[in-house]
Order: C-alpha cells, then sequence, then structure tokens
C-alpha cells in the first residue's frame, strides 16, 4: 500500500517521463503483438543490445550539453575524428613492431585524448568567447569532419588485430560487452547528475545562468567540463564504432548527430536547459532502437520506417507540449 | 444612474479575476471620467497592473461589467479596448529599441492600416504631428537606444496618442526619471488633460500623486480599499496621511526603533578613489562592523554598478577595495564570497533566485561545498536540514522545502534569496533593493532580519529608492548622483528633522553635463 502511494507521487512529479514509460511499454507490448516471438528471440534482443551502444553514448554527450541549454552539433564528427586517428596510431604499430596489445592500449588513448581534446576546444571556445554553443559547434563539426577528411581523403581505414575487433563481438552471458560497459557509463552519469555537486551545477547553469554567476558558481568551469566530458563519451563512441564495424571513416554514423538531439528531447530534456533527467533519455534511446528493430524484422519498406519512426517522436513532443502547458495554466 | 455615467469615459464595477487558486481582483469599481488625472494607488501585488490588464483587453475578467464611452462590456478583447481609445504604457515602454523614433511611433497605426507598403513619408509626418501635440521636438531618425530614458517615455506617449487615445495608462512612468524630467513630464500630462484626454497615473511617490491628482482611487488586496477627490486633495498633510493608511492599512509611520548603535569600531571595507568609468567615479566609502549603510540615487546612479563591482562582477578601471586591512578586489563572485562579501542583487526573478527550482535547490546552490563530500557528492541529509532551517529561521512561507520558489509571493521569494546568502557567513551583505515588490508583512520581517544580521556584527550596505526604509534602518545614508557619492548622512544628521527632502534633492538635481547631452 505505502509502497503504491510513494510509486503515484513519483508517476505525479514527474508526469513527462511517465508518459514516456507509458509509451515504451505501449510500443513493446505492440511488438509482441505484430511480431511475436520473432521480436523477442534471444537473437534480435541481442542485436539490439549491440546496437543500442554507440548511439547511446553519443546520445549522453548530447544530453549534458542541452541540459546546460546549449547544444554539441560535433559529436558525430569528435568520433570520427577520434577513430580514424587511433586507427591510423593502431595500424602504425601494428605495422611497426606488430604488438597487438601496444597497438590497441596506444589506439585507444589516442582516440580518448583527441575527442576529449576535441570537446575542451568546443568548451574554451563557448565559455571563454561567450559565442552561442550552436555556432561553436555547427563550426567544429565542419573543422574536425575537415580534417578527418584531409587525413584519410575519404577512404576507410580498415584491417585491425583480431583481438580489438573481439571487444565489439564479445557477450558475457549472451549480453555483449559494450552493452554492459554503456550501461555501467548510463549508472554513473545518471548519479552524476542526480548526487553530485557537478550535476547540480549543470542544472543550475541550465536554468538560468546569470542567477548561477550571482551564485558564486563558476560557470566557466563548468562548461568547459561539460563540453570536455561530451567529447570523452564521442571517443569512447567512435572505438566501439571502430570495434563493430572493422572501419574508421569519415561520415559513419552521420544520421546520429541529429537522431541524438531528438532522443535527448523525446526524453524530457528541455532544449532551453535547466530540465530533464538521464533515466529518460535512457529509455527514449531503448524505445528507438526497438522500434528500428521491429521494422527490420518485419521486412518494411525503410521509407514507412522513417514515416512511422517520426510519427512517434511527434505524438510524445505534441503530448509533452499539452501536459507542459496546461502545468503552467493553473 | 445613466445621466450620472455620461461624463465618464470609462466605469468598470465589481471586476473579478482569479488566476488559479489566487484571487487577484476581488470585485473592485473604477471610474474615470472626461477629461481628468486620476491616481491608482496601492501596495505592490495589490491589483493595480492586473485591473489595467483587464480593461486593456489583455486577461478577461471572471465577473464584472466595463463601461467605456457607453457601451458595455462583459468580455474585453485588446482591439474593442484600443478601439474604444484605451492606451497602456507598460513600465518597460515597449519599444523597438533599434528601430527610430519615428517607427516607433507611428508602427502601431500603421499596423492598424492595414497596409501592405510602408510609406516613409507617411511614417515621419504620424510621428512629426504627435511630437508637435505634446510640444517636444526630437530627431525621428534617432534609434531608442541613442535616447534617455525620459525621452523614450516620450516616444511611447507619442505612440498612444497616434492610436487616438481617450484614456492613457501609464504605469510608475517616473520610476527612472531624475527631478526635472519628472517635472517635464507632469507638465506634459496636465496639457494633455487640458486638451480633453484622460489620463490614468499609476504611481506610488505620493508628491506627484498629490501634484496632479484630479482623484485618487487606492487600491489593497485586490479590493477597493478607498478614494480622496478633489476636496479631500486640498489639505495636503491629511490627505498623505489618509493615503498611506488606504493603502496599508494600518497608520504606518517608519520609526528608527529598528536601528541599533554600532558598537564596534573595527572598519570591514573601505573603498577609495573607486572608479569605472562611465558608471561611477572616485568612490570613497567605508564600512565598519555591524554597520548599515544605506545607498540611494536613481536608476543609472552608479550605485548598482557600484556594488557589483565590490561583488567582482563590475571590474573597476582605478581605486582600491580595501577588506578586513587586505587590499582587494575581487575578480569574480567566487572570490568575493571568499573574502566574505555576499551581494542580493536587485533583480530578483532574474538575478537572484532559480524561479523553476525548489527552495532546496535554490539554498543549496549557494551551499554545495558544505552539502556535498569531498568526492563532490550532495549529501540529501544535509541539504534538506539546510534548507529547512533556513526556512524556519526567515519564516519563509511555503509548502515545504519541495515548493518551487515560483509558487511562493514575492515576500517570500525575497526571503529565500535574503536567506541563501546569509548562509554563507559573509562579513560584508550587499542588499540591492531587497524590498521591491514585497509586501508590507514580509517588509517589515525583512527589516528586523537586517537589523538581526548588523547585531551579529555583518556590515552592511542597503541600497533602496525609498528613503524612509533607509532612515528607518541605516546608521548612515551616501546618496549617488551620476556616478558620485554627492555625500553621506552621517548618524547624527539622519536623525535630524527634514533630511528627507534634503536627500530627495540631492538625488534628483542635475551634477553633471552628462543629462543635457541626452536631451
Amino acid at each position: 500500500m505505502k509502497k503504491g502511494e510513494r510509486m503515484l507521487s513519483f508517476f505525479k512529479k514527474d508526469i513527462k517521463l511517465t508518459i514516456l514509460f507509458l509509451v515504451f511499454i505501449i510500443v513493446a507490448l505492440a511488438m509482441l503483438q505484430i511480431c511475436g516471438t520473432r521480436f523477442y528471440s534471444a537473437n534480435n534482443l541481442q542485436s539490439i543490445a549491440f546496437q543500442i551502444p554507440e548511439f547511446a553514448l553519443l546520445a549522453f554527450a548530447m544530453m549534458l550539453c542541452m541540459i546546460t541549454g546549449g547544444i554539441d552539433l560535433s559529436v558525430v564528427s569528435i568520433s570520427g575524428l577520434s577513430s580514424i586517428l587511433a586507427a591510423i596510431v593502431m595500424n602504425h604499430i601494428m605495422e611497426g613492431n606488430g604488438n597487438e596489445a601496444a597497438a590497441i592500449a596506444a589506439a585507444v588513448v589516442t582516440a580518448l585524448v583527441s575527442a576529449t581534446l576535441c570537446g575542451f576546444i568546443n568548451g574554451i571556445l563557448i565559455s571563454q568567447l561567450h559565442i552561442l554553443p550552436i555556432l561553436v559547434t555547427l563550426s567544429t563539426m565542419i573543422l574536425y569532419s575537415g580534417l578527418a577528411t584531409g587525413i584519410t581523403g575519404g577512404s576507410g581505414i580498415t584491417g585491425y588485430p583480431a583481438s580489438f575487433l573481439l571487444f565489439g563481438k564479445a557477450t558475457i552471458a549472451k549480453i555483449p560487452v559494450v552493452f554492459v560497459l554503456v550501461v555501467v557509463i548510463a549508472l554513473v552519469i545518471c548519479f552524476v547528475l542526480d548526487r553530485t555537486r557537478y550535476g547540480k551545477i549543470l542544472y543550475f547553469y541550465g536554468e538560468n545562468s546569470v542567477v548561477s554567476l550571482f551564485s558564486a558558481i563558476n560557470n566557466g568551469k563548468a562548461l568547459i567540463l561539460t563540453y570536455t566530458v561530451s567529447g570523452f563519451l564521442c571517443g569512447l563512441s567512435g572505438i566501439i564504432m571502430m570495434a563493430r564495424n572493422n572501419s574508421a571513416k569519415v561520415g559513419y554514423g552521420d544520421t546520429y548527430q541529429l537522431q541524438a538531439i531528438l532522443v535527448c528531447a523525446i526524453g524530457g530534456i528541455d532544449p532551453n536547459g535547466g530540465s530533464g533527467r538521464a533515466v529518460g533519455v535512457c529509455i527514449a534511446i531503448i524505445l528507438l532502437q526497438i522500434l528500428q528493430s521491429g521494422f527490420n524484422v518485419l521486412g518494411y519498406d525503410p521509407y514507412l520506417k522513417r514515416l512511422v519512426w517520426g510519427c512517434v517522436l511527434i505524438g510524445v513532443m505534441i503530448m509533452n507540449c499539452f501536459l507542459f502547458r496546461r502545468k503552467k495554466g493553473k | 444612474m445613466a445621466e450620472k455615467d455620461k461624463s465618464k469615459v470609462l466605469c468598470a464595477s465589481g471586476i473579478v479575476k482569479h488566476f488559479g487558486g489566487v484571487q487577484a481582483l476581488k470585485g473592485v469599481d473604477f471610474e474615470v471620467g472626461h477629461s481628468e488625472i486620476h491616481c491608482l494607488c496601492g501596495e505592490n501585488g495589490c491589483g493595480k497592473s492586473t485591473l489595467i490588464k483587464v480593461i486593456s483587453g489583455v486577461h478577461e475578467a471572471d465577473e464584472g461589467t466595463i463601461l467605456l464611452n457607453g457601451n458595455s462590456y462583459t468580455k474585453l478583447n485588446v482591439r474593442q479596448s484600443i478601439n474604444e481609445g484605451i492606451q497602456v504604457i507598460y513600465q518597460d515602454l515597449s519599444l523597438f529599441s533599434r528601430m527610430t523614433v519615428a517607427e516607433n511611433i507611428a508602427i502601431n497605426k500603421m499596423v492598424g492600416l492595414d497596409k501592405k507598403i510602408i510609406s516613409w513619408k507617411e511614417v515621419r509626418r504620424i510621428a512629426q504631428e504627435q511630437l508637435d501635440r505634446i510640444g517636444v521636438s526630437m530627431n525621428l531618425k534617432s534609434t531608442i537606444e541613442e535616447l534617455s530614458i525620459s525621452n523614450r517615455q516620450l516616444v511611447a506617449i507619442c505612440r498612444a496618442l497616434s492610436m487616438d487615445a481617450k484614456i492613457l495608462f501609464m504605469d510608475e512612468p517616473t520610476t527612472a526619471l531624475t527631478h526635472t524630467e519628472v517635472e517635464r513630464l507632469l507638465a506634459i500630462v496636465t496639457n494633455l488633460k487640458e486638451k480633453g484626454m484622460s489620463i490614468v497615473f499609476v504611481s506610488h511617490k505620493l508628491d506627484e500623486v498629490m501634484k496632479i491628482a484630479d482623484r485618487v482611487t487606492i487600491f489593497r488586496d485586490g479590493s477597493n480599499a478607498g478614494k480622496l477627490d478633489g476636496k479631500e486633495l486640498e489639505n495636503k498633510a491629511e490627505a498623505e496621511k489618509k493615503l498611506i493608511y488606504y493603502m496599508t492599512g494600518k497608520d504606518i509611520e517608519y520609526s528608527r526603533y529598528q536601528n541599533h548603535e554600532v558598537k564596534s569600531n573595527k572598519t570591514v571595507l573601505e573603498v577609495k578613489e573607486l572608479t569605472r568609468v562611465p558608471h561611477y567615479e572616485g568612490i570613497n566609502l567605508s564600512l565598519k562592523e555591524g554597520e548599515i549603510l544605506g545607498i540611494t540615487g536613481l536608476l543609472g546612479s552608479g550605485r548598482t554598478e557600484f556594488a557589483l563591482s565590490l561583488f567582482g562582477l563590475n571590474k573597476p578601471d582605478s581605486g582600491s577595495i580595501v577588506v578586513e586591512g587586505k587590499d582587494f578586489t575581487a575578480d569574480n563572485p567566487r572570490k568575493a564570497i571568499a573574502n566574505g562579501i555576499a551581494l542580493v542583487p536587485e533583480e530578483r526573478q532574474s538575478q537572484g533566485v532559480f524561479m523553476d527550482r525548489t527552495i532546496e535547490d535554490n539554498i543549496a546552490s549557494v551551499a554545495l561545498n558544505k552539502i556535498s563530500d569531498r568526492f563532490g557528492v550532495v549529501q540529501n541529509k544535509d541539504s534538506a536540514k539546510l534548507a529547512e532551517d533556513t526556512i524556519a529561521l526567515w519564516n519563509v512561507k511555503a509548502s515545504g522545502k519541495d515548493a518551487l520558489v515560483s509558487q511562493l509571493s514575492g515576500g517570500n521569494q525575497q526571503k529565500v534569496a535574503l536567506g541563501r546568502w546569509a548562509l554563507v557567513n559573509p562579513q560584508i551583505l550587499i542588499l540591492d533593493s531587497p524590498t521591491v515588490g514585497v509586501d508590507i508583512g514580509s517588509k517589515s520581517e525583512i527589516y528586523e532580519k537586517i537589523q538581526f544580521l548588523a547585531k551579529k556584527n555583518i556590515g552592511i550596505i542597503l541600497i533602496s529608492d525609498d528613503i524612509p526604509e533607509l532612515l528607518a534602518n541605516s546608521n548612515r545614508i551616501a546618496v549617488f548622483n551620476s556616478g558620485k557619492i554627492i555625500k553621506i548622512f552621517d548618524e547624527e544628521e539622519v536623525e535630524k528633522e527634514g533630511v528627507r527632502q534634503e536627500i530627495e534633492e540631492i538625488i534628483a538635481i542635475k551634477v553633471s553635463e552628462k543629462g543635457e547631452n541626452e536631451s
């Protein structure tokens, strides 16, 4: 009884999240009805779990920036550039002394450091020169992908050591290792946003940067940290993409860019900043993947896939809009 | 009845307006006669602005009727209101700051004419015509940003005139004006009245009200509290007393009972020749432990800019700030806090508190280090306790620590803003206009708390427009004008009779050539 009450008050507190959760359940049940066991087969669930990680990391990167009221248009470019740099380093070492472990370690470090640096540059430009995030990251998006194209001439870099590719394929009790990694990262992000000083500052800044300035909060540091972490997550995503595709190439994952923004919006992150929770984004990511995968199973036309998908996005947003307006009205 | 109402251009009766659970207007009556200046007075939040919005058609009244020029309305929309000759000049003036004087004056009329192509000749003609009507000359091509506040106001008046206004509502038009500018505005308003227009003047500056009003209506808590007409206004002293009584519901005499003696002789803050052009120059000040230093002056006189400099947000060009004997100039608020200087900013809703966050979050935001462990993990228990303690200490009326600040009344929002800064144990607390938009009950609570903090040996700088408030609370008062401190009234002088008039005169005099350049 008491538990039920607590649950009810929880749902009342966060209507957006509740609606999202209901939509999620409806979609999941609809899938069961339409595709039945074909959808809920171990194989299909596993393939969903394989597909989620690279995109989820980009969505988290986007989420952090959107909570500050900004945006990061360079997430895909950063992950592309960092994976290309990593691939070059890895192949170089492999051609040299052929030490697999050293090559992999160097590649991972290269990817993470370069991606973090890219994010740091975004953060510096935004916080120190006070240029709008959308303009900064639009410019750096072009810059980073331009750099990547210049280095590779547009072609993919392939041929990684087998043990590196294993990282993208390995499973623990049928659950992909990359999926486990992303779940851990998601939990850390949830905790950081809900329970730490940095998380609080992120929301304060997003809600009203003037008040946070007057509250003696270090706005600049918070912004730089946010875009730097965003870059780091992109780098991680880049490594996973490399391992799963056995290739690093400019333009891979370009569609993720806008999807990341949409997933955040559906997940309840207010583009004006200051509100929304990581849990919502997690549900939205899974929702999207289920829909996508369901259509694959049914073998629908890709155009129809996009159509239905678009309808779901708009539907959720219209619902949020009405709920929000009603709440404001009173 | 009908006969009598003919002399009225506006007659609103029994107006009721709810916003959610809050009753903003509880059945008020308001009449405006032909060719009169009618002052509408009342404390903040008494329903003045709501009534204006109902009459101008922005809000729809829940009950009541509005009679305009003999036509009766129960539901009035903006278009109908404008067609009946209602024009409102809001406090922010609502001008397009990057467009020219001519465009701003003519825009409403041009929109009304519904022409697809704009004739610039026509725009200039309309604008010039209105300026001539109030007898003012102005460069039609200058943009609004280039004008002084008083000239912007005249542009807003001209825009209203272009729409054939019969009744002009002006919401606290004199707040940011110097003495001579106020005189000019009052002369223009009186002149418009003589030409047959009715003006509703919203103000709580009693002397202005006394000077120009033909009639006065006073609201309190969304109801009619009283009215004064011609005869009653003749005896000014008597009328002023009545006005205060109607506004507050009690005979308020600000007394210095709240003020305490400064026991300590220790200087906590010393400012020497501090200058930042064009905000302020050559500021010399000192503040003792437990002292309350009042600062007043018009908007733009440099008082707020000076306060921000102390808090590290407006870096001075030259001069020094000495805190507790150490030379120190804050580059940012964090350094200021670390050196014991805290500031409660002027604009509560946009600078002082996070409106859409809970009370607990607002309090936590200044005490994040206090409530988190060394790994940066926030301890929810500590955060909750801090919030509950602050709510109790400052007597914040709210459903609990999880209430959103936007749901609180102005007074309680301000208590949260003050309470969060008192938490950081400052040596020097700067309060910029802490009682603006605060109801009378909360006001006296805030005064008590200010005195309480001073007794705890915190040096307080209290910036305010409200001179009686400063006289009641401060040990000394510094008066700013055009970026300079003209005079600091010491403790003896503050006690003197007639000091209020003296301060008001210093605030309003034109000090330098600065003002003349603008007009």
